[in-house]
């Protein structure tokens, strides 16, 4: 496939998107295109651009701002809900192919608007943070991996594990995948949803690498390549179904009979240090670093990462945060450390702690 | 080769008990990880797979699961020594092995059973572990006589390779003779001993009791029948001890 190529669509018609478009296409990973707009333009006008640029024009994507009902120059009437609203349903009755739609905008906006209105959180596959300085490269990675996941998606004559590349899916907990049980319509939305919301954004059944890391009791910045390597011996545990060259994953099951084969313990009650000994000895790899505890914090039988910090964290020294969805019975809590609580670190991009935690983590403050 | 439909159907069963105990678990009680019973369940369903024996054996009739890393909450944190631990957590870990053909039986209702208990808490600077297992001795070569179904303490139960013992003298601790454990029975003698309030709210539920029942009708009639036998012939007008759930609170 070439190049993936995505539609812009943002009220805004200034340098600052004449940047991000740029900065996406220097990675050359995926061609963005504005679409330009007229101010007021109508609903069905707009539909059917787009509906022309993906089906004759072979665009593979849409990258929408949430706000196009905002102040820009080129405003519209109705925002990226509605008009995205109508082309999933276009797409669920197949009057138009299925592509990937994309939510771009700045953190106080989805805030102040996508968060009040939960029942439009079905219908993006990913939402891209304008900042002040994004990270173009891992961004393209996800959205060019959309694109083609969706053109790949063999959702006619699905199976589950052709699509998560797993043949013992039928080993986990069946209620993960078991809304794909018995469905006369499945639709490559409904993969791409589940595969993103339900499996990359979440812990359980994978993991991302930091909590790799911290299963695996290293320190991943202080260990260097060394660090690499040591990814190298769990490549059996990878990922590699749908979208797996967007998002890096790891089965966290199959890591846990690796780990059990390889020390013949538990791993998670152990160590740090004893951890990385015997991953050292193991697999030969010198120059690995135990990971710490973060200040305040007693335990290195990491078993999570506090999510502000982005550093190992034992679940039981944890916070829980508040999510934006319900957690699923199979999905692990995610937390951040007191210390991280305390000093509100992580607030700016939306990590707060559950309601529940508000109590300790007063009575922490009191106390240290 | 796929299990007998007779065998599925027994197996099948036990499924929908655990699932009904994870429900349970779930919603009663919440906050709870049911992840771990659900996988058991997965491969409980799975005629494709069947529970393999410490030998390496795989054999039609034999049922089973395994259980990894199930975390209850530690409710009973207000005797606990070091008084700096504000939080704890009960980790099970349990294998088991039956023969089918046994099930509801006066025979042993189980090949291998595995039952380890972690209890992990963490204080200001250091976490703090304890342990126990109920295990079925099945031969080895160990000098000491065992009870077959038994408690036993541990003291090194994270398999520490350096553990921090303080005074304590580290030798095997005594194998006291205990009932079987299964999955169910096991969260009634999980939650009575160190989550308290989750094992009055469980009891408050039918399903709870009718789970409670038919396993004990199942796993401890075979062996308290066994071991009453001993002393026979009995007259059933002669015991007076009674009620059973105050010899055991868990006798539901």
């Amino acid at each position: 496939m070439d190049t993936p190529k995505y539609i812009y669509i943002d009220d805004e018609n200034d340098s600052s998107i004449e940047s991000l478009i740029n900065g996406f296409n220097d990675t050359r990973l995926i061609a963005v295109e504005r679409l330009p707009l007229s101010k007021g333009m109508d609903f069905s006008t707009l539909k059917n651009l787009i509906i022309q640029k993906i089906e004759k024009d072979s665009y593979s994507g849409l990258l929408i701002d949430l706000r196009l009902d905002g102040e820009g120059p080129d405003s519209l009437d109705y925002s990226a809900i509605s008009i995205s609203s109508e082309l999933r349903a276009l797409s669920a009755r197949e009057e138009i192919s299925s592509f990937p739609i994309v939510l771009c905008s700045t953190i106080d906006k989805i805030k102040e608007t996508y968060k009040s209105d939960k029942t439009s959180h079905d219908l993006f596959d990913y939402t891209f943070k304008k900042a002040e300085e994004p990270n173009y490269e891992k961004f393209s990675k996800k959205l060019c991996s959309l694109a083609k996941g969706y053109k790949d998606l063999p959702y006619k004559d699905f199976s589950l594990e052709i699509i998560f590349n797993r043949p013992d899916l039928n080993t986990l907990d069946q209620r993960i995948f078991e809304r794909f049980f018995n469905q006369d319509i499945i639709v490559p939305y409904d993969f791409a949803y589940f595969a993103v919301k339900t499996l990359f954004h979440c812990t359980n059944p994978l993991i991302k690498e930091t909590t790799l890391a911290a299963r695996l009791g290293v320190d991943i910045s202080k260990s260097g390549d060394s660090w690499l390597t040591l990814l190298s011996k769990f490549e059996n545990c990878k990922y590699s179904g749908l979208f797996s060259d967007g998002w890096n994953r790891w089965w966290a099951d199959i890591l846990n009979i690796q780990l059990k084969e390889i020390s013949g313990k538990n791993f998670s009650f152990l160590k740090a240090e004893e951890r990385v000994e015997i991953l050292s000895q193991t697999f030969g790899i010198d120059d690995l670093i135990p990971a710490v505890p973060i200040t305040n914090n007693a335990s290195s039988e990491f078993w999570t990462i506090c999510e502000a910090l982005k550093l190992p964290l034992d679940p039981l020294e944890g916070i829980k945060i508040r999510l934006s969805h319900e957690l699923k019975p199979w999905q692990e809590p995610k937390y951040i450390s007191l210390y991280a609580a305390a000093e509100r670190i992580g607030i700016d991009k939306g990590i707060e702690p559950h309601y529940t935690e508000l109590e300790r983590i007063e009575e922490f403050k009191k106390g240290s | 080769m796929a299990v007998n439909s007779k065998y599925m159907s027994f197996r099948n069963a036990r499924a929908q008990e655990m699932r009904q105990m994870a429900d349970l678990l779930e919603n009663q009680i919440g906050n709870i990880s049911t992840f771990p019973i659900h996988n058991a369940i997965a491969d409980l369903i799975n005629p494709e797979r069947i529970p393999l024996l410490k030998n390496g054996d795989a054999k039609e009739n034999v049922w089973g699961y395994d259980i990894e890393n199930f975390v209850l909450p530690l409710d009973t944190l207000k005797h606990v020594t070091p008084n700096d631990i504000k939080k704890g957590e009960i980790v099970l870990n349990m294998k088991l092995r039956g023969n089918i053909e046994n099930w509801e039986s006066f025979d042993d209702p189980f090949v291998e059973l595995a039952f380890k208990v972690l209890i992990k808490g963490v204080g200001n600077d250091r976490t703090y572990h304890f342990g126990f297992h109920i295990d079925k001795h099945t031969g080895g070569n160990s000098e000491e006589p065992h009870p077959i179904y038994h408690l036993q303490y541990d003291f090194n139960p994270t398999g520490s390779a350096e553990p921090n013992l303080g005074d304590l003298f580290y030798v095997d601790t005594p194998r006291i003779m205990h009932k079987p454990m299964d999955f169910i029975l096991g969260i009634g003698f999980l939650t009575s001993n160190f989550f308290p309030t989750g094992f009055q709210v469980l009891c408050e539920k039918r399903e709870f009791i009718k789970l409670n029942t038919t396993y004990q009708q199942s796993v401890w009639r075979p062996y308290f029948h066994t071991l009453a036998n001993k002393w026979k012939p009995f007259d059933e007008k002669n015991i007076i001890w009674n009620p059973i759930n105050e010899i055991c609170p868990i006798f539901i």
